[in-house]
């Protein structure tokens, strides 16, 4: 596998075979992330498409380091995009944001004052109270929307396990919110 | 709130957070005893102990441990369990290097047996600590006070399968002892319950027969079977000479593997 930094180096050069190698290198992860949002063959190889030209748009100027998690942002953001516009939305994604519901609806939100980035701040200051194992738990979750049992076999929990955390974990994160007069 | 909001702040959050989830490399999980195959193990034993002054301190546990409680305990044991069985069969030097064990001199300050509740399920082990006056091997300094779990409850009355030597602690005694540090791996799950057992202690002896040397009012107690080097020593001191020699041993050996 090429290294990141020639990766990095075909992309500045305008060489295409930038895109070939980080499909090649990263392509299974960028699947995977796309397919747990939209759920869909046709619709990840499109949002993987759109995240490659992202990335060709992007580098440079930029100089991603690391490589992986800049594009796994992009690979992200390019299939949320294309979840809302699916009116199906049947997916991980779907199961994992009905999970996080119970823990930030509230009817007396301050919903309004609050901007993305701001509660962004918040939700990392929450992240730095956990354990570095129930905060790659939590991403895992939340970010890349991988499944309980996906989670498991990566942290070498049990699924239970993962389960009984993630129900902590959010009941934390929910007086988080209370705290910081997210929620009211 | 809603979800859509949540989800775009989520898309904001720090690169960090990404590239640790990323990168994060799962360790190898010690599982001390798996209760499945434990279940077949129970030894049955009813007796009463004696009163004991117990310590009064109390476990403070991390986060990582949940739906448990442990106690130190002088109640009668309804049934306790056999430790970890001697599935294999090493050699003088596998026994050094096979387990990457602290080696340490110390003297035992005491020796309490403990009851860990896993969300209803009761299991009985002891707790000893121990003065270091000497390191062999390990990261640990002399006047150190560390803590091993031991893998049964220690009483006159009871004998479990496979812990001879552990079963024989007792405060005051002088020993050498090779102990496996826990880490955040370490743990106890059963029944929705899981205690980080480096919560509760710093080391563990690989088995209960192997891996300590004690100088008791009786003489020498160690697995002479395994150690046939030393089978006939009667001093710690002797002891102490093997070891040093076998770890210079195993480090040569080592250093000439690498070369």
């Amino acid at each position: 596998m090429m290294e990141d930094k020639k990766i990095i180096d075909l992309f500045f050069k305008r060489s295409e075979q930038a895109i070939q190698e980080l499909d090649n290198k990263y392509g299974k992860i960028f699947y995977k992330l796309s397919n747990n949002i939209v759920n869909n063959k046709q619709d990840v190889e499109e949002c993987l498409n759109d995240a490659y030209l992202g990335a060709w748009n992007t580098i440079p100027p930029q100089e991603p380091n690391p490589l992986l998690s800049y594009i796994c942002k992009i690979v992200r953001n390019v299939s949320l995009k294309a979840y809302w516009k699916d009116k199906k939305q049947n997916s991980i994604y779907t199961v994992a944001m009905h999970e996080i519901e119970s823990c930030i609806a509230d009817n007396k939100t301050t919903e309004n004052e609050i901007q993305a980035k701001e509660l962004a701040h918040i939700i990392e200051k929450f992240l730095d109270t956990l354990s570095k194992e129930n905060r790659i738990i939590f991403i895992k979750r939340y970010w890349f929307c991988d499944s309980y049992k996906d989670i498991a076999k990566y942290t070498g929990l049990s699924e239970k396990n993962i389960s009984v955390r993630l129900t902590r974990i959010r009941e934390k994160l929910k007086k988080h919110l209370i705290e910081m007069e997210v929620l009211l | 709130m809603n979800i859509k909001k949540f989800s775009d702040a989520m898309s904001q959050i720090d690169n960090k957070y990404i590239d640790e989830a990323l990168n994060y490399k799962k360790k190898s999980k010690i599982t001390w005893i798996k209760f499945g195959t434990v279940a077949a193990c129970f030894v049955l034993l009813i007796f009463v102990i004696s009163k004991t002054n117990l310590p009064d301190k109390q476990f403070i546990l991390s986060d990582n441990s949940y739906n448990v409680t442990i106690k130190y305990t002088d109640k009668t044991f309804p049934q306790i369990m056999s430790s970890t069985s001697l599935e294999y069969f090493y050699s003088e030097e596998e026994l050094f290097t096979v387990f990457n064990t602290d080696i340490l001199k110390g003297k035992i300050l005491s020796v309490n047996n403990i009851e860990i509740n896993l969300n209803g399920y009761k299991v009985y082990y002891a707790i000893a600590q121990i003065k270091v006056e000497k390191v062999y091997r390990g990261s640990c300094d002399k006047g150190n006070i560390v803590s091993i779990m031991l893998p049964c409850p220690i009483n006159k009355n009871i004998w479990v399968e496979d812990t001879d030597t552990v079963c024989s602690m007792k405060d005051g005694m002088n020993g050498i002892f090779m102990l496996m540090p826990y880490d955040e791996n370490s743990v106890l799950e059963y029944n929705d319950a899981r205690l980080v057992k480096k919560d509760i202690a710093d080391y563990y002896f690989p088995d209960g027969i192997r891996f300590a040397f004690l100088e008791t009012e009786d003489g020498l107690i160690f697995d002479r079977y395994s150690y046939k080097t030393i089978s006939n020593a009667k001093t710690l001191d002797e002891v102490e000479k093997y070891i040093e020699d076998m770890i210079l041993k195993v480090s040569s050996i080592n250093y000439t593997e690498e070369k």
